[in-house]
Parts: C-alpha cells; structure tokens; sequence
C-alpha cells in the first residue's frame, strides 16, 4: 500500500465514521432525553437528503443545508407531536413499533414527492486539499469538522444546560419529571426536532458522497453495531464506535475484499455484546431497548 | 419502565388506549395506501371475459425503489392494451402481490395468485423472490416472467423466462463494449479493465462468466473489487482499482450504487476520462445525467430497450411513450420501460395462446414467441422450449451534455441466433 | 363516619388547599372515596392512615396526576384535575416523594436543581442559543443548588450520582428539590422513612424554617405518627381511602376508629 493510498483510506474512513457518527447521534440523542430508540431515524436521514436535493439546486448548498434542517425539526417535531407524544408514559416496546411505523409513513412520503428514480445533492466544494503526495476532497474536512461540532454541542447541551438536564430527568421517567413541573411535551419535542437535524446534517453529508436513493435508511445496518458498540447511552461511545466500525470496514474491505466486511463488523459487534453487553461505554445499569 | 412502588403508582391506562388507537389508523392508512399503490388495472372494458397475469412485486422493503417502478410500466401497459380493445376483445386483469424483498411471502403469494387461474406470473425482480416459487411453479406448470432472475434459473428445465437482459449476458457485454472501445483506439491495446460488482451468488456467477469472456476478447481483467449492494462507502474498492491504473473501469451494480462508486472514484482521484461501462440499471437519461455530473463524461451503460431521449424512435418507442405519459410517468425513469416491456411480452404470447389461456398453453406459446416490441427493442426476443433469456441485443448509450441520450456504438448481440 | 366535621377555623377563601368530595377509582378498584378536607394558608395537616389506606393516592391526585372520578380539587382557588401534572407546580405546589430511585444518573446537585423554576421560555431559547443570559440562568440554578446541599449538610455529595449515593442523601436532595423552587404549598410523601433517626431532626428543622419564611401550607404523610405531630397541628386520618376522622392532633388521635383503624396496639 502506498503512502497515498494510505491517506486516502484514512480520509475515506473518516468520512464514514463521520456519517455514522452522524446517525448515532441522532439515536443516542433520542434514548438520552426521551428514552426511545428511534428506528424511523434511517429514514429521518433518507429524508434529509431528498429534501436536501431539492432544495440545494435552487438554494445554493449553504443556505439550503440550513433550510434542510429548519424542515428536518419540523419533521422531528411533528412526528413526536402526532404520533409518539401519544405514547407518554407507554412501554418502550411500544414506542419502538411506533417509530416502526412512522419509517413506512416516512417513506411513502418520499415515493409520493419524489418518485423512485436516485437523486443528487451536488458537494459544496469540489476542492482537494493536497496531503503528502496525494490530495483529499475538502468536503471530507468539512464533514468532520460539522461532525464534531454537533457532537461537542451535544454533549455539553446535555451535561451543562438546565434544559438538558430536564432533557435527561424526563428519559429516566416521564411521568416523574412530569411532576417535578418538567414541560415533558415541550422537551420531547426538542429532542425530536434536534435528532431531526442529526439526521439533516447526517443525510446531506452521506448522500452527497453516495446517492440519494431509497437505500439510504440500509446506513444503519452498519451504524447501528457502531452505536451498540458504543453503548447506545453515550455521545462519546457513538462517535468512538461509529469510528472503529467505519475503520475496520473500510480496511478489511481494502484487504480482504468486499464480502467479508460485513462478516467482520458485525463478529465485533457480537463479541462486544458478549464481553460487556452494555458496550464499551454504557453503563450496566442501563437496560434500554 | 414499570413502576409499583407504593406512593408512585404506574398511571391508569389513559395513553395505552389511545396509543392502540392512534397505531391501529396508523396501521390501516398504511394498508390502504399499499393496496392502492398494487390496485391492478381496472377491466371495465372487457366484454369476454378478462386474461389474468399474476403479479408477484416489491412494493415495500429493499428492493421498492426498482419494484413500484416496474409495476407503474406494467399497469401503464394493461392500461393501453385494455383501452384499445383488448387482446382480441379479452382485456388484461393484474393481479398484484406485494412480495416486500421477502421469501415467505413470495410463496403465499404464488398459491393465492396460483388459486385465482391466473396464466403466467410476471414481476419478479430478483432471486429473493423468484427463488423460493420456483420448484413449485415448474410442477404447476407457471410460467415465471422475471426482471430479475439470477442466470441459473433460466435453465429451460424451469418454467422461469427473463423479460430483460439478463445479468450475465449485460455483464459479457460490458466487455464487449470496452473490446469495441478498444477497436477504434479509445482505449489502450493492452485492455487493463478493473471490476466492481456485487458479493453476491448471482456476482459469483457473473465472474466465471465474466473470466471466460474477457479471455475471449482478449482483455485482461487487473482486479475484481467485490461490495454489498447499498454499501455506505465504495472508497475501499475504488483505491484498490484506483492503485492498479487501469485502461477502463467496468461496474457491474445497480443505479444508486452507481453513483456512489463514481462519487468515490472521484474521492480516490480515478482521472475523469477513463471510460467506464455499467448496466442497463442505470440506462435511463436521468440516472446518466446524474452521473455524468461526476465528472466522469465518458459512461456508458447497457440498454434493453430504446430510449425516449434519443433521435432514433420506433414504433413500439412511441407506443410505450404514449403509454407511459397516459398513465401520467416520465417515459424516462427507471424500471417504467421494463415494466411495461414485461406486459407487452406476456400479451404477444397471451395473444398467440387464445382465450381462455391456462398456464401450461401460456409456456407453450411463449415458447414460440419472437417479438421486438415493433422495434422498442435492439433486436428480437425470442424464447423456445431451450432458450428461456429472450433478448438478444443491447445497445450502449451516454447521456449528451444537453440531457438526452445518445447511442454509444452499434447494438452488440448477447445471444447468438 | 367522620366523627369530627372537617370544618376548619378560617374563612373558605384563605384556604390554601382544598378537596371536595374525592373520589378515585382505578379500573375496577375503588381508591378514594369522598375525601374532604382542607389546609389553610400557613397551616400543616398531618395524613395517616395504614398501608394502602389512599394517602399518596390522595398526594397524587392533589399535585393534577390522577384525574379524580368524582369532586374537586383546588389550590388557592384553582381547579388542578383538570389540568397536566406539570403545570400544577406553577401554582406553587412542591412534591416530594416517598420512595426515591427512579433517577440514576444525574447527581445530587442537579437532581436539586431540577426544582428550581425554569424561566419559561426565555431560559429554554437562551440555553439553546448559548446566550449570556441563559448560561448565568443555568448557573445560577446549579449555584443554588449547590448552595442549598452545602447548607443541609450535602455538600460532601453534591458531585455524587444519585444511585451511588446513600438513601438518605437521596431521601434529601429529593427535599431540597422541592424547597429550591421556593413553592408555597408543600406535599410531603414519608419524607422521613428510610431516614436514620438523628437525621430526622434536620428534616424537621428544615419544613419549619421554610414555614417560618415562606407562611406556606403543608400536607405531610408519614406513617410515623411521632415524626408527624412535630409538624401538624390538624390531622386527617384515612381507611381503605375513607377520611375516618378530622380534627386537631389530641382529637384524632383519642378518635376509636382511629385507634381501631390504624394506631392500633401502637397507641
Ligand atoms: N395505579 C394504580 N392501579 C391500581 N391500584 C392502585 C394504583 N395506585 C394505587 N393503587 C391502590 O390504591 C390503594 C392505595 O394506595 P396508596 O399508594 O395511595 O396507599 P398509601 O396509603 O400511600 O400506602 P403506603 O403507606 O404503603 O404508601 C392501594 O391498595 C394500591 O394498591
Ligand atoms: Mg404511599
């Protein structure tokens, strides 16, 4: 392997650690502060990227990254608002069907809007940034960077602000913070609409390097034994997960080729479930999902 | 999280109530919203009676995308045949099963389609469906109309009939078309060509094929990058490409991976003009369009059936435009021309059976039908009692820089006559 | 029967809390039946009754989580069954509660700060933001807090998590929660059980310092009739959710339902 593909596999990893990060983020967010495990959240972020490829052509990228993120809180909101906030104070089983449910309608909508045909978000930049004797695309830099910045906001909105505190009171029991005066519904529905710009961001950074396609909600299949082997409760677990994960795929692929990538990741996820069944950052007090 | 402490007791069941409520509407608008996406064409103008094809399609799980376009073209073909008369004064009935990319329901299809007399089963668009009914559609005597099916099924001891291209042969003429390429000086003598397909059986196959072939025309195959369909990322198999400096680059996926495998082509600096070849998945002049926003200018992808977009228009093009645009679908999207290709096929051989047609008189008169849809495809379909893939010609095509299609070179024969 | 009317001295209008002919049923099963009773401003009523007489449920429906199938509930006037639980702390109700655990992983401090009365929705957009403004909110609830802990004696705890700290820290905090959002009327659910003796006093010290400040009224369920009469100077006695007796402290507990019901050899 040459220097330069050395630091293109490293750059490709990062970005994919990146998305995944992304997605997790959203998810962790979701069982932190309302304590459901949001399986819609794939389709939250197929979403994003359609609206993203609709609104970036005429918007510019910038302004319609923003704009694609004001509608994905909508989204979040709403969806919380109409169907989940139904369930307050419900098992998590059933919250989990629900979310179920709410994927389908999520991607009805799509093939209503938008047909079935692939769509495109073109990058902001099509700029390299020139590394050792190679060049890396500036777009994977930028993505990195947000990446950061969401999950470094993340984790102090959540340990420092009083509304993330009341955030973390409300997912260790609603009906309780209900009774501490906690405005559960109001706060929920932050928390959705937050993981509702998760998947913005994370929908625009996947789809722009992929396609924007009816796929896109498959990302978890290799994010969510990210997310698991960060421990589903922790920001730090997830961005640390998603970069193994993504580390180890992109290099056994690069290795041994496609058809054992897969076969790997998820041996790691199995072994980590078996050697600490809350992950390498959960805590095993926490018996969510 | 289930309290009984005493003092906080769990609330009365106020939410569970509504919460079943709430699910139960929710549940029932999402029925009713699949049943009338599969809603068969209607056969108000029958006089005699209708013919009923089966339908066995992906509405929902993975593979939607390509499954609830294919049923709008074959719909949008029933529809046309049906408002002009009919076949012979019998309309076409539908009849569609959601298969939602899922083995057992793929078979509970097969034997209520089965029970209701239909005369073939068409759809099928890949062997998660195909496979589990095959067994049994040979000892019934059923025909299997399939987009999809892998190479192996179509062995004429089965009762399954592909309606495009198949894989195989898509996937020998890639080769053919780089060795074209080759001819007119495009691309170097010596014919380095890298591969990415899928990890799959199916891509198993196509590699035996695919080796054999390139022997044939004397390319050399430099490497073979191999990924899961819907991969996140391709980067990995692109370096590898990439590190090999290949003349030509062949892809062998499906439209959205396509582009992801351009996009990291792109991110592992593979020079814009290295000529890529891919499948008709990706022959519509959107999907081209796409791609070619890469960078990548010159892409080439198979074609089963002429495109809408190009100068060249037959008769049976027009007919399908026609169709489509009555149906209200953009003639040039995906899976739409293959869908309605499928109806159109199953009516050739619906027409040559007669009214009533059984299953075991419909394999017996597709077993003798030869069409080109009046020229919508490259060259003839034709299937016998030992030849089960039907067409025999592909044509490659580019997306122009105004957004139309041009053909890339002559159609290249896939099975020989 | 009640054997003594549950007429109290003042006029209707100073009542801080009162309940009209509450009834409460959950599914098939009977929980309260025609509960009356009042608190005056500034005055604190002790609840006692046996195991499963009714007196959280009663606490429950006071603070606007149970809907009562019959009567009303009203706090300086306001009707609270009618209304979301976590609006009725707006009235100025504050709500302790008997067994403390359902909260983890938040410390101490911020399970104290948990009380403190969210400046709606300013706080809420300014902490979003990063603003000034919402970051001194947030520090000044946190400073309380801590403030609060240091003065009963948690100051040890306040950076421990709440399930690595002892019961009776928790007991605590889960007081001092209710007493940093500075309400005016105090439900009180055991405050005391699980909590060692000598510990008791400083819970003792802690309502009556709060009543001397604030004049607020208080209803404090305790199955230790001893730790109650410290506080109250009326009780409510309840069987099987029935109020059996109203009155001042000496009355009740000379009442024979009482002593049959509930005090029993204990007496
Ligand atoms: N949600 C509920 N569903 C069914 N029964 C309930 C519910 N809440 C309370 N109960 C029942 O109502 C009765 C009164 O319960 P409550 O908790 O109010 O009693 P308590 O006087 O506080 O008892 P303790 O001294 O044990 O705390 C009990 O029999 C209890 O089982
Ligand atoms: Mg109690």
């Amino acid at each position: 392997m040459t220097a330069a593909s050395l630091v293109s596999l490293v750059a490709s990893a990062m970005l994919l650690g990146s998305v995944y990060s992304l997605v997790n983020l959203g998810v962790v967010l979701l069982v932190r502060t309302t304590g459901t495990m949001n399986f819609a959240q794939g389709e939250f972020i197929m979403l994003g990227a359609y609206v993203m490829s609709a609104l970036g052509p005429s918007m510019g990228y910038w302004p319609g990254l923003l704009a694609t993120c004001v509608v994905m809180a909508s989204v979040g909101f709403l969806g919380y608002y109409l169907l989940m906030r139904f369930l307050h104070g419900g098992s998590e089983f059933d919250k989990v069907v629900l979310t179920f449910m709410l994927s389908i309608i999520l991607t009805q909508a799509v093939i209503m809007l938008w047909g079935t045909d692939p769509r495109e978000i073109a990058p902001a930049t099509r700029a390299r940034v020139p590394l050792l004797d190679t060049s890396v695309q500036a777009t994977t830099f930028i993505a990195i960077a947000m990446t950061v910045a969401i999950a470094v906001g993340l984790v102090l909105f959540l340990s420092r602000s009083i509304t993330g505190l009341r955030m973390r009171a409300l997912s260790a029991d609603e009906s309780l913070a209900e009774y501490y005066g906690i405005r559960t519904e109001v706060l929920s529905g932050l928390a959705w609409a937050m993981a509702g710009v998760c998947a913005a961001v994370a929908g625009v950074i996947y789809a722009q390097g992929t396609a924007v396609a009816l796929t896109l909600p498959e990302i978890l299949l290799l994010a969510f034994p990210a997310a698991v082997l960060g421990g589903l409760e922790s920001f730090e677990g997830a961005v640390i997960g998603s970069l193994v994960v993504a580390g180890v795929y992109t290099f056994t692929n690069y290795v041994l080729g496609g058809q054992w990538s897969i076969v790997i990741v998820y041996s790691l996820m199995l072994i980590t479930l078996m050697v600490r069944p809350y992950g390498f950052f959960g805590r095993p007090v926490a018996q969510r999902l | 999280m289930t309290f009984s402490t005493a003092g906080r007791t769990v609330r009365p069941p106020r939410v569970g109530r509504t919460a079943r409520v709430v699910s139960t509407l929710a549940a029932g608008l999402m029925v009713s919203g699949v049943l009338a996406a599969c809603g068969g064409s209607d056969d108000s103008s029958s006089s005699g009676g209708s013919y009923k094809i089966g339908v066995e399609i992906d509405q929902t799980g993975r593979s939607k995308a390509s499954g609830v376009a294919q049923l709008k073209g074959m719909t949008a073909a029933a529809d046309a045949i049906n408002k002009a008369g009919g076949i012979d004064g019998h309309s076409v009935e539908l009849i569609v099963r959601d298969t939602a990319s899922d083995a057992a329901k793929a078979v509970s299809a097969y034997s209520d389609l089965k029970s209701q007399g239909v005369s073939a089963i068409a759809g099928f668009l890949g062997s998660v469906d195909l496979g589990p009914v095959v067994k049994r559609a040979k000892a019934d005597n059923m025909a299997l109309l399939a987009t999809g099916s892998p190479p192996d099924l179509l062995d004429p001891k089965n009762t399954v009939f592909s309606t495009v291209a198949n894989v195989n042969a898509q996937s020998e003429a890639t080769l053919s078309y780089i060795k074209n390429r080759m001819d007119d000086g495009d691309v170097a003598p010596e014919g380095r060509v890298g591969i990415l397909r899928y990890a799959t059986p199916a891509g198993e196959q196509q590699s035996v094929a695919l080796a054999a072939k390139a022997k044939e025309l004397g390319i050399d195959i430099v490497t073979e990058q191999t990924a899961p369909p819907g991969a996140a990322s391709l980067s990995s198999q692109l370096q590898t490409i990439v590190d090999k400096k290949p003349d030509a680059v062949i892809f062998l996926v499906l439209e959205s991976d396509l582009l992801t495998a351009v996009k990291a082509a792109d991110a592992t600096g593979l020079p814009k003009d290295t000529p890529i070849a891919s499948w008709a998945f990706a022959s519509s002049p959107s999907s081209l369009a796409l791609v070619a926003k890469s960078g990548y200018h010159d892409i080439a992808a198979s074609a089963n059936l002429q495109s809408p977009s190009a100068a060249e228009q037959s008769d049976g093009l027009k007919a399908y435009v026609t169709a489509a645009k009555a149906a209200g679908l953009d003639p040039g999207s995906t899976q739409i021309p293959e869908g309605y290709a499928q109806t159109m096929i199953a009516a050739a051989a619906l027409k040559k059976c007669g009214y009533p047609c059984s299953s075991k008189d419909f394999i017996a008169a597709l077993e003798s039908t030869s069409t080109d849809l009046d020229g919508f495809a490259f060259g003839p379909i034709t299937y016998s009692r030992d030849e089960h893939r039907g067409f025999t010609a592909m044509r490659f095509v580019t997306s122009t820089d105004s957004g139309g299609i041009a053909y890339a070179g002559d159609p290249i024969e896939i099975i020989s006559k | 029967m009640t054997t003594t009317l549950g007429a109290s001295p003042q006029a209707s209008q100073s009542q801080a809390v009162s309940l009209d002919g509450v009834c409460l049923a959950i599914g098939e099963v009977d929980i309260l039946d025609s509960v009356t009773f009042d608190v005056a401003e500034g005055e604190t009523v002790g609840l006692i009754g046996a195991n499963g007489s009714g007196k959280s449920s009663i606490l429950n429906v006071m603070s606007g989580y149970y809907s009562p199938t019959a009567g009303a509930v009203r706090v300086r006037g306001h009707d609270v069954t009618k209304i979301r639980a976590e609006r009725v702390p707006r009235y100025g109700v504050g709500r302790s509660f008997q067994s403390v655990g359902a909260i983890k992983d938040l410390t101490v401090r911020e399970l104290i700060a948990l009380g403190v009365e969210p400046a709606w929705p300013s706080s809420l957009v300014a902490s979003l933001l990063g603003l000034r403004a919402g970051r001194s909110a947030e520090r000044s609830a946190l400073d309380r807090a801590g403030a609060l802990a240091d003065e009963y004696g948690l100051g040890q705890f306040i950076g421990v998590r709440l399930d690595e700290a002892p019961y009776g820290v928790r007991k605590m905090a889960d007081l001092l929660r209710v007493f940093v959002g500075e309400p005016s009327v105090l439900l009180l659910d055991e405050p005391a059980s699980g909590v060692a003796k000598a510990d008791r006093s400083a819970i003792v010290d802690l309502i009556s310092q709060w009543r001397e400040r604030s004049g607020g009224s208080v209803v404090l369920v305790d199955h230790d009739v001893a730790f109650v009469v410290r506080l109250a100077s009326r009780l409510v006695a309840l069987s099987s959710g029935r109020v059996v007796a109203v009155g001042p402290v000496d009355h009740v507990l000379r009442d024979d339902a009482v002593v049959e019901s509930f005090l029993g050899s204990s007496a």
